[in-house]
């Protein structure tokens, strides 16, 4: 089941009225009943393998949580008694303890995940016939991981109750493709009594319309013509390729971030709020920027438990920073490609990302200096051009996803020299009645939404964190919902596998 | 305090720490110089910085703030 069901909006209706019916205390219960039904919509094996991983984490955060409240009191009953060293001591000797548990809790979740995603990775090339669905698993194994690393480091109080922690694993909203919350972020709201706060509910359906124009008019849309170009690669190479790179741009990004927008906005009508996932991405300056704007709690989710903990190990302690650095990005990066699936097309566009930012943080000190020593570097041109920079370089980046062949990617970028068709893509234009498996009415409807989608700024300003002054008023809402049903693609949506980023 | 704004003088010769916030001034450590600033504080003081505060703005948006952690990871 996908956000884009009747079914599922259906049952949305149903749940909002019980969560604010039902007595106060009943509210979490009733959000995990309905993310445990719509999860086991997903299959019984994953609902069972998800409450493995709950079940085998909550042991495990238990046992640190004893271990940690053991370590204080002793600390604390022998604080006079103890010299500075001996304490310093005591407490490494513990932390070693319980840092043999967290490294238990995460091999068994890791390799649980490790076996469904080599599973998959042998589904499609048919070795394994029949592989199950183990939807979100990225999602809700990075979620629990996360807990289980927050409570070795003493950021978070552990969770008592079994349930709320199965609650906080696959909470509906965001169990499908994120956002990756932390469980500080969010297990207050998520746990916690709500009462109904109109404009708050008013601006979560808002929210999740804005996510159905994104997806509907604009994603689905799109990826019809990218899987048009895609399907006859040989073709449509040179300049045809790239233009698939960048209608895969827009169509990836309404896609994903118009679900985020439905996540988001779900969990804004039940009073709770989630992290944002993306800020305007488009707008980023430079590859550093980029990833603090798109995907952006599974960066941080990267760059805090891993990017961090590396960077700092004690075996690197005596190595040069930089060489620090670069070790500590390429396996950063290196580890994003295979967390969305094991397969060349994504590691490869992995180190591709850590190999431009370590080439970038290299150049970061010419890069200053060219920015002294000249003053048009401070003019709005130039903001535009390292825009349009950052954006043609991830788009190249992103287009791995498009063909999942890393020769067949690399053959596309060598064919915009060797087999540019500049002429034969103008052409293609005129002779044909249908391009790339839309009409011209189709492209236009697409290229007015983007529009729509550039030109709101309201949402971007929501999720920085600022609040809009002047707030869309009904009718453009109502134009929106209009939109969606006379131009929504709804062909696609009854499909789990539809969203690109659900396959995670 | 002194030595610790000596260092950050050195990084960022641009930034008068003794002002900058950034919570009101925008985010200046980035994730790749964090490394950098904890390293460096790492070599000068007799501290061991747990990966568990490095993601936290709180601890980093201001020379105070960081002073304050030095310190309270000293007594650790």
């Amino acid at each position: 089941m996908t956000f884009i069901s009747p079914w599922f909006l259906g049952g949305l209706c149903v749940l909002f009225v019980l969560y604010y019916t039902l007595p106060k205390r009943a509210q979490w219960p009733l959000l995990l009943l309905a993310s445990l039904g719509f999860y086991a919509l997903a299959g019984w094996a994953a609902l069972a393998t998800m409450l493995v991983t709950v079940a085998v984490s909550y042991g495990i955060a238990m046992h640190m949580g004893k271990l940690k409240a053991a370590q204080k009191a002793y600390v604390a009953q022998h604080r006079n008694s103890m010299t500075r060293d001996e304490r310093k001591g005591y407490n490494a000797a513990q932390k070693r303890r319980q840092r043999s548990w967290l490294i238990a809790g995460l091999v068994f979740n890791f390799s649980l995940l490790a076996a469904v995603k080599i599973g998959e990775a042998l589904a499609r090339t048919e070795i394994i016939p029949n592989m199950i669905f183990f939807v979100g698993i990225s999602y809700y194994m990075f979620r629990i991981c996360g807990y289980l690393i927050d409570v070795f480091w003493g950021k978070v109080e552990v969770q008592r109750n079994p349930l709320k922690l199965a609650l906080f694993t696959i909470f509906f909203p965001y169990a499908m493709m994120g956002p990756i919350s932390r469980y500080n972020n969010v297990s207050e709201a998520l746990l916690g009594e709500k009462r109904m706060d109109w404009e708050w509910f008013g601006r979560g359906l808002q929210r999740m319309i804005w996510g159905f124009f994104k997806i509907m008019i604009v994603g689905f849309r799109l990826r019809i013509a990218v899987e048009y170009l895609a399907y006859t690669p040989g073709e449509y190479s040179g300049m045809f390729s790239f233009f698939a790179m960048l209608v895969w741009g827009a169509a990836l990004y309404a896609d994903f971030s118009g679900a985020i927008d439905i996540s988001i906005g779900i969990a804004m009508c039940l009073g709770i709020r989630l992290e944002e996932n993306f800020i305007s991405p488009f707008r980023a300056r430079d590859i550093f920027d980029y990833w603090r704007r798109w995907h952006i709690t599974m960066g941080t989710w990267f760059r805090d438990y891993v990017f961090y903990p590396l960077s700092v190990a004690k075996f690197m302690q005596k190595w040069p920073t930089r060489l620090k650095i670069h070790l500590a990005t390429a396996v950063t990066w290196f580890t994003t490609g295979i967390w969305h699936g094991v397969a060349w097309n994504f590691i490869v566009w992995g180190l591709a990302n850590g190999v431009v930012i370590m080439i970038s943080q290299e150049l970061k000190p010419a890069y200053a200096k060219f920015n002294e020593r000249f003053s048009f570097t401070k003019t709005k041109a130039y903001t535009c051009f390292a825009v349009l920079r950052t954006f043609l370089l991830l788009t190249l980046i992103r287009s791995f996803d498009i063909y999942m062949d890393v020769p067949l990617t690399f053959r596309h970028f060598a064919s915009f020299i060797t087999r540019p068709q500049f002429g034969a893509f103008f052409r293609y234009f005129g002779e044909n009645d249908i391009w790339f498996g839309l009409t011209p009415l189709e492209w236009l409807v697409a290229a007015l939404a983007i529009s729509v989608m550039i030109a709101v700024p309201w949402f971007r300003r929501e999720a920085r964190g600022d609040e809009p002054k002047r707030r869309p008023p009904a009718i453009f809402w109502a134009l929106l919902v209009l939109a969606i049903f006379i131009f929504g693609v709804y062909g696609l949506g009854f499909d789990m596998q539809d969203f690109f980023y659900m396959q995670f | 305090m002194e030595k610790l704004l000596e260092l950050l003088n050195e990084l960022y010769p641009d930034v008068d720490f003794a002002t900058y916030d950034a919570r009101r001034d925008g985010a200046l450590i980035q994730s790749l110089e964090m490394v950098e600033l904890i390293t460096e504080i790492e070599q000068r003081f007799d501290v061991e910085f747990p990966p568990s505060v490095m993601g936290d703005p709180e601890h980093f948006h201001s020379a105070a703030a960081i002073w304050a952690l030095i310190e309270r990871l000293e007594d650790e």
